[in-house]
């Protein structure tokens, strides 16, 4: 009987899941867009409702349509027309609009951290929980309500698409856009709903889902971007197949609860499995799946953020370039003491952000993981320093980060674009979930400043020179795997894998080495930040404001411009000291990477002043106008697809 | 000497078999040319014999290596050096790097000496991509970035670049489309040399009268199959070749 009401309890969760998951998909198969601002959606439209029926105290029934019906579906067609649709327009490669969802994402959790703060709210429940009896077992009566709205969803989703002229367009427009334009099918229009209904069913996630955990604005995104899991067991295809294993996976995780281990260490790792199974299944999914179902192709490397300029540039420019930032890095050694203690952050935040220029900008590979391993560098370094001194320990944090990369870079070789962007997110997750998340390895950490050659550098100005001297280290490996013989093999293999790998050159270990290097920077740049701030704070490497945030800056500023990556760091920093809330940062950054579609390259490319892009200008299509045998055509074969 | 020999390939997708049993020898010194229709299997038996394509049976043998079960990389380090019908050229590097880093494949380098920045004596390297970027006429382009060349200018870069690793056999997939008559002219003349150089050319290529000139050995195919073989006269008067060529059935 228990495994019964745990079942039914477990169907409350999955199907959350399950809508979120279909809500991922429709967006998916009606657009082509990854939509990674989801979680976002879903957490805006939660907030939205503690709002309205929490604060002003709206009775439920009129908020509820508001939010679910209205604002849902408008932020959807809001992010369609001003960001995704001028991105389709220009046959925008893949991974602009990936970046642009994060772009939306990063805004969306700006906005909600300024407007309502970081800490817990209690979100108000959609409707009231009961306790029914189902046969003699008790029932909880969201369970049943979640379950009808998913039933319903699937039946009116398939008496759309298999009764309806939009739902034969939405699969005219799926299997060929193109072609679907050139019949006449309103591509703009399917597109339009495909993003309407996908923040609808995110903001009915979001709502539903709120009241059961803490609102934070953090915290219900990343669940919800958990559920990634849904859409990737369905390799981005199959809407049943999604909703089946959101279920299972609801179940399984409520039934794992009543599984009792006798070793309390097995028992506590089983717990932390049984609350986090949706990342598990996320990232043993992506592990496990040779291929999803992508639509438009491979969604590509990471080319098309790099501003694509030849290597050389001029020598007196060049200079200049490097005595101003010097300069500005400098400057902070004259500032009063508070002021740099905050700009500690700046070198230790820019190793990180160079750490995936390497990977993203020199090498085309995606990384939404690297919170990970700067976080991994920096609880290595502090566990390590308190066996060993400090800066031994700082040394041994980075190559531990970097062989850790090296372990999860492996699974990276095969994978492109979106699945390796999922990847790199899954196993960001879980080591924030499983290891940063867990008190017995991060509590009571004391941090220590090293000291060099019996000097210490616990004072703030002479740890800022030694971060500048870190990060001038950091910036030298970097500029050697931009020039000489390594970096022209690097561009190679960015630029065209099959060139490379018809010279001979060895793709494989060249995509692992560098994650090794990219990570293991990452790991000194967590050092770093735990010394800078004199603490390991799990939440500062949690994957919302860490791993996501942190690409999405990185290629705002420009993915491949280490320079960029420094100016990133010094903008984040800053605008976090100035308004005294380092989330103040994603708004200026996520407004940013809204425009990136006008900037190729991000702001370094437009200062770059960078020649054209050698790639073939987009070709946008034309709506044909049809003579008169054409639309007697175009009927005959409307017709056709519709008998 | 024979430096590339495929016996019996077969590569199917589903029912159809695209390379249907195909044997094929290329000589060192001799310009091998496949022609056919399109739908012939030739772009497939270049990615089964380059490493890009599985093969379903048979054998590909690269100066006396098995190969067949090597990857594309391990077979290009044995001296396969190969064009693409698709340009894969390094768009952002200039037309000189593009060479230099197909000089500089012919040694592999130590990725740490790389990282630490240890300068690389590669001055062999740079007199070898001088020495190519005289051979295909490129010098004026040389500092420009490759992805903004012509067509006809990008193969030859392709080319160069497999030039530049020293290989025992060169794959050239249509190496003559969309280039101009003249450039055509001159690539006639730069292959014969590459084959005077003993160097085993092997090509796919639609222009008759680049094959004509240029192959001592013509393989004709349709449909997965080899339907002749011979020098370029034999095989123009081939009453089979004639017959595939013209979409009737042989008699």
């Amino acid at each position: 009987m228990l495994a019964l009401e745990l079942a039914a309890a477990g169907l409350a969760f999955g199907s959350i899941a399950a809508l979120s998951g279909i809500g991922l998909l429709i967006t998916y198969r009606a657009t082509g867009v990854f939509n990674l601002a989801h979680g976002g959606f879903a957490m805006f439209a939660a907030y939205l409702y503690f709002q309205t029926v929490g604060v002003w105290g709206w009775p439920a029934w009129l908020a509820a349509p508001l939010v679910l019906v209205g604002a849902g579906p408008a932020l959807g067609l809001a992010a369609y027309y001003v960001v995704f649709r001028p991105l389709q327009r220009r046959a925008a490669a893949p991974a602009e609009s990936l970046v642009a969802t994060l772009g939306v994402f990063v805004l969306l959790v700006g906005i909600a951290a300024v407007c309502w703060g970081l800490q817990g709210r209690r979100a108000p429940a959609l409707f009231e929980t009961r306790r029914l009896s189902v046969g003699g077992a008790g029932v909880r009566s969201d369970a049943v309500v979640n379950l009808a709205v998913v039933a319903a969803t699937l039946l009116v989703l398939w008496w759309l698409t298999s009764r309806t002229r939009i739902g034969v367009q939405v699969r005219a427009v799926v299997t060929d856009r193109r072609l679907a334009e050139m019949t006449r099918v309103d591509a703009d229009r399917v597109a339009a709903l495909g993003w309407a209904v996908g923040a609808a069913f995110a903001g009915l996630t979001g709502v539903l889902l709120a009241p059961q955990l803490s609102l934070t604005p953090y915290g219900l995104t990343l669940v919800v971007l958990e559920t990634f899991a849904i859409p990737v067991i369905a390799r981005l295809s199959s809407l049943p197949v999604a909703v089946a294993g959101a279920l299972l996976v609801g179940i399984a995780q409520s039934e794992l609860a009543q599984v009792h281990l006798r070793s309390t260490d097995w028992a506590s790792a089983l717990q932390s499995v049984q609350s986090n199974l949706l990342a598990v299944v996320l990232l043993v999914a992506l592990l496990v799946l040779p291929r999803l179902h992508e639509l438009g192709g491979d969604a590509g490397v990471a080319l098309s953020l790099a501003s694509r300029h030849v290597l050389e540039r001029s020598v007196s420019r060049r200079a200049v370039e490097r005595v101003g930032a010097a300069g500005l890095l400098l400057s902070p050694l004259l500032y009063p003491s508070d002021v740099l203690r905050d700009a500690q952050r700046v070198p230790a935040l820019a190793l990180v952000f160079v750490s995936i220029v390497v990977l993203t900008g020199y090498s085309g590979q995606v990384s939404l993981g690297h919170g990970a391993y700067a976080g991994l560098g920096a609880l290595f370094f502090t566990r390590f320093s308190a066996s060993i001194t400090e800066l031994p320990a700082l040394l041994c944090g980075m190559v531990a980060a970097g062989i850790v990369g090296l372990l999860t870079g492996y699974p990276a070789i095969r994978r492109r674009g979106l699945f390796l962007a999922l990847t790199t997110f899954a196993v960001g997750v879980m080591v924030s979930r499983f290891v940063f998340q867990e008190p017995a390895l991060t509590s009571g950490i004391e941090v220590r400043r090293p000291s060099v050659l019996g000097m210490s550098l616990a004072g703030d100005r002479v740890f800022y020179s030694f971060e500048l001297v870190c990060l001038a280290l950091g910036l030298l490996v970097v500029h050697n795997l931009r020039s000489g013989r390594l970096g022209r093999a690097l561009v190679a293999v960015r630029d065209s894998e099959d060139g490379a790998r018809a010279l001979g050159i060895d793709l494989r270990a060249l995509k692992v080495f560098i994650f090794t290097v990219s990570a293991a920077l990452a790991g000194l740049g967590g050092g770093l930040l735990a010394q800078a701030t004199l603490a390991f704070s799990p939440n500062d490497f949690d994957p919302v404001p860490s791993s996501l945030f942190w690409f999405t800056a990185v290629v705002v500023f420009g993915a491949d411009s280490a320079a960029g990556a420094v100016a990133a760091a010094g903008l984040v920093v800053a605008v976090g000291a100035v308004t005294g809330a380092a989330e103040a940062a994603f708004v200026p950054v996520g407004i940013l990477a809204l425009l990136l579609g006008r900037m190729p390259g991000g702001l370094a490319g437009l200062l770059r002043r960078a020649p054209r892009p050698t790639a073939p200008p987009a070709v946008t299509v034309p709506r044909p106008v049809l003579s008169a045998a054409g639309q007697a055509v175009r009927a005959r074969l409307l017709a056709r697809t519709q008998a | 000497m024979t430096v590339l020999v495929a016996e019996g390939l077969v590569r199917r997708y589903g029912g159809v078999a695209a390379v249907d049993g195909v044997d094929l020898t290329a000589m060192a010194g001799e310009v091998t040319a496949v022609i056919g229709p399109n739908g012939a299997g030739k772009t497939t038996l270049f990615g089964c014999l380059s490493g890009t394509e599985s093969v379903d049976a048979g054998h590909v043998l690269l100066a006396d290596h098995d190969v067949t079960a090597l990857r594309p990389e391990a077979r290009a380090r044995l001296g396969l050096g190969r064009t693409f019908q698709r340009l894969a050229v390094f768009d952002t590097l200039t037309v000189a790097d593009n060479l230099l880093v197909g000089a500089e494949s012919r040694r592999p380098g130590s990725l740490l000496a790389g990282l630490i920045g240890l300068p690389a004596r590669d001055t062999d390297n740079r007199a070898r991509v001088e020495q190519v970027l005289g051979l295909l006429d490129l010098e004026e382009v040389r500092d420009e970035p490759a992805g903004r060349l012509s067509t006809g200018a990008q193969r030859l870069v392709e080319l160069g670049r497999a030039l530049c690793r020293d290989p025992k056999v060169l794959l050239l997939d249509e190496p003559a489309s969309g280039l101009d008559t003249a450039e055509t002219l001159r690539l006639q003349g730069v292959l014969r040399g590459l084959a005077a150089d003993g160097i085993a050319v092997l090509l796919v290529e639609h222009d008759m009268g680049l094959v004509l000139a240029v192959a001592d050995v013509v393989y004709a195919m349709a449909s997965g199959r080899v339907l002749a073989v011979g020098t370029p006269d034999q095989v123009r008067i081939d009453p089979a070749v004639r017959a595939a060529y013209l979409d009737r059935a042989p008699a």
